[in-house]
């Protein structure tokens, strides 16, 4: 069953075109990752999904519902949930509050202060500081706790490990499976390929705005997956922009 | 030791100025609006307690009752109705409208209640004071104002720090866009603040009008300045700043105001003005970020 489903959606700002002509679907459970390089549109893929800018055609279906024209607030209430890019935290309030703000849909689930302490034990022994205080990786970490206190079916993870030192997106990746654990479905942006091939089951590229490439890891070789990164040689292996029926 | 009376005095004014001041630094810390007809709705909350007290026979200390759950209310419209949709115009959209209603409200007072100044009786409370020692007395309705400044103010302090509406308030001073992120909607959060600022505005504005005698059409002229000048001298962001601006500021006029009658506005503005000069965030203030 597919949690969400994407249907020729085209976004962006203005008279500027930043996804066009996007179809796929993401799986319930299923960590579906996104890659592409800076301006790809990427963030205005989860933008459009989450709600925080509206769309220029297409169709949003979460849960069998058509999100589509859907206040951004509702849909997390529905059960998306962004951790944006550049982890924006309220800094003026303290990490606890951070999440306490998290859990304002007040949905039912796994996720509440406790588990999410165990989860990112660093989260805890900075819960009482101030969340304009912290650097990257823990900005990140509370930025993710923060999301999960809503307790999503589906989580976006925006370039969760863009600007951090390897050993704390180390830490970060290694909450992943404890989240997966919990039934959630995830579609991951990253810019860092070999990583993200590692835990995705899914992976789908992007390039200037076009699906360009979709599949499962194993099925895809290496050539494929760069070649469609940096937008070489597309027509080589013919996929269309409509991949979402696999 | 006139100047211990005229501290105890200024000290007792402050209050009040810090309780006109608390709505306009909410406004703005949250909402991020300059409300420059904070000063006509704080007349009209006193015009609001005036028409109470003729209708129903009250005595004005009651009319609170009636007349600050009002103006929570309509604060809640004037911002739902109004200012959000100003607000999506830029930030210069929600200054007319609130610049709008400052015209509005003393015109049309003017035109329903003429220009003279309309009671608003204190009762018994207005005469009695307690008498510190021969040269210091402390009248009762200032100090029960000071009491009802100080009361109001904590418990908004607390209701920003420990209430979760409180945590969204403050949440969306940071990032509205990222609190809807969260499953607020940041409206309704604008509403209510906007509502409690027009609500403790409206406890100024009769308490002033109480202290003068009094309402007429054109007080906001004079009290938004005030307000602004205790916001300004406290520091944005800090409401114990605002009540220590209020308390500057009433200080700063009482003293004045023994040597001539003129001067306490002016002095009062040479304050203002000094501490946007030196410590230009205010006594308690953090820098505004952004
Ligand atoms: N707020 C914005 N206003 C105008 N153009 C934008 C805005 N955000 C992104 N863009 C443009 O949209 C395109 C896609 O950007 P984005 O979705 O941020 O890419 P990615 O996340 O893949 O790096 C880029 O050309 C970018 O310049
Ligand atoms: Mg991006």
């Amino acid at each position: 069953m597919s949690v969400l489903e994407i249907k020729n959606l085209r976004a962006g700002y203005g008279d500027l075109v930043a996804v066009s002509d996007l179809s796929f679907a993401v799986q319930q459970g299923e960590l579906f990752a996104l890659v592409g390089a800076n301006g790809a549109g990427k963030s205005t893929l989860l933008k459009s999904i989450v709600g925080s800018m509206s769309v220029k055609s297409g169709t949003i279906i979460f849960k069998d519902d058509d999100i589509t024209t859907v206040a951004d607030y509702k849909r997390i209430q529905a059960g998306i949930s962004l951790v944006p890019e550049g982890r924006r935290l309220f800094t003026s309030l303290s990490v606890e509050e951070n999440l306490l703000v998290g859990a304002a849909t007040g949905r039912k689930g796994p996720w509440n202060l406790k588990s999410i302490f165990e989860l990112l034990p660093i989260v805890e022994k900075l819960k009482d500081r101030n969340a304009g205080r912290l650097s990257g990786g823990e900005q990140q970490a509370v930025a993710i706790g923060r999301s999960l206190m809503s307790n999503p079916d589906l989580i976006l993870l925006d370039e969760i490990s863009l600007g951090l030192a390897p050993i704390v997106v180390e830490q970060i990746y290694a909450a992943l499976p404890d989240i997966r654990n919990e039934g959630l479905s995830i579609i991951l942006v990253e810019q860092d390929l070999s990583r993200t091939l590692k835990v995705a089951d899914k992976i789908a590229c992007l390039l200037e705005g076009h699906l360009v490439l979709e599949g499962r890891p194993s099925d895809l070789t290496h050539q494929q997956i760069t070649d469609a990164y940096f937008g070489h040689s597309i027509a080589s292996f013919g996929t269309s922009s409509n991949g979402a029926n696999s | 030791m006139i100047y211990l009376n005229s501290i105890s005095q200024g000290i007792l004014l402050g209050g009040l100025f810090a309780l006109s001041a608390v709505g306009l630094s909410l406004a703005f810390g949250v909402l991020r609006i300059v409300n420059l007809a904070h000063g006509d709705l704080m007349t009209l909350g006193g015009y609001l307690a005036f028409i109470t007290i003729e209708h129903t026979g009250m005595s004005t200390w009651y009319s609170f009752l009636i007349v600050v759950p009002a103006m929570g209310v309509i604060g809640y419209l004037v911002q739902r109705l109004l200012l959000q949709r100003a607000l999506r115009m830029g930030e210069l959209a929600p200054l007319m409208v609130t610049f709008g209603i400052s015209i509005i409200i003393p015109n049309s007072l003017v035109q329903l209640f003429t220009n003279n100044t309309e009671q608003l009786p204190v009762g018994s409370l207005a005469t009695s004071s307690i008498q510190v020692n021969s040269q210091i007395s402390i009248g009762t309705f200032p100090l029960v104002t000071l009491g009802i400044s100080i009361v109001m103010i904590s418990a908004l302090q607390q209701y920003l720090a420990r209430t979760k509406m409180g945590r969204y308030m403050r949440a969306a001073a940071d990032d509205s866009e990222v609190l809807r992120l969260m499953g607020v909607d940041h409206r309704r959060v604008y509403g209510i603040a906007m509502g409690i600022a027009f609500s403790t505005l409206a406890m100024a504005g009769i308490l002033f009008g109480m202290r003068q005698g009094g309402v007429s059409p054109y007080d906001g002229q004079l009290t938004v300045l005030f307000a602004f000048e205790t916001v300004i001298i406290g520091g944005l962001g800090s409401l114990w700043g605002t009540l220590l601006g209020g308390m500057v500021l009433g200080i700063a006029q009482t003293i004045a105001g023994q040597f001539s009658p003129e001067l306490p506005l002016l002095v009062g503005h040479l304050v203002f003005l000094g501490v946007l000069a030196f410590r230009p965030n205010g006594l308690l203030g953090k820098p505004v970020l952004r």
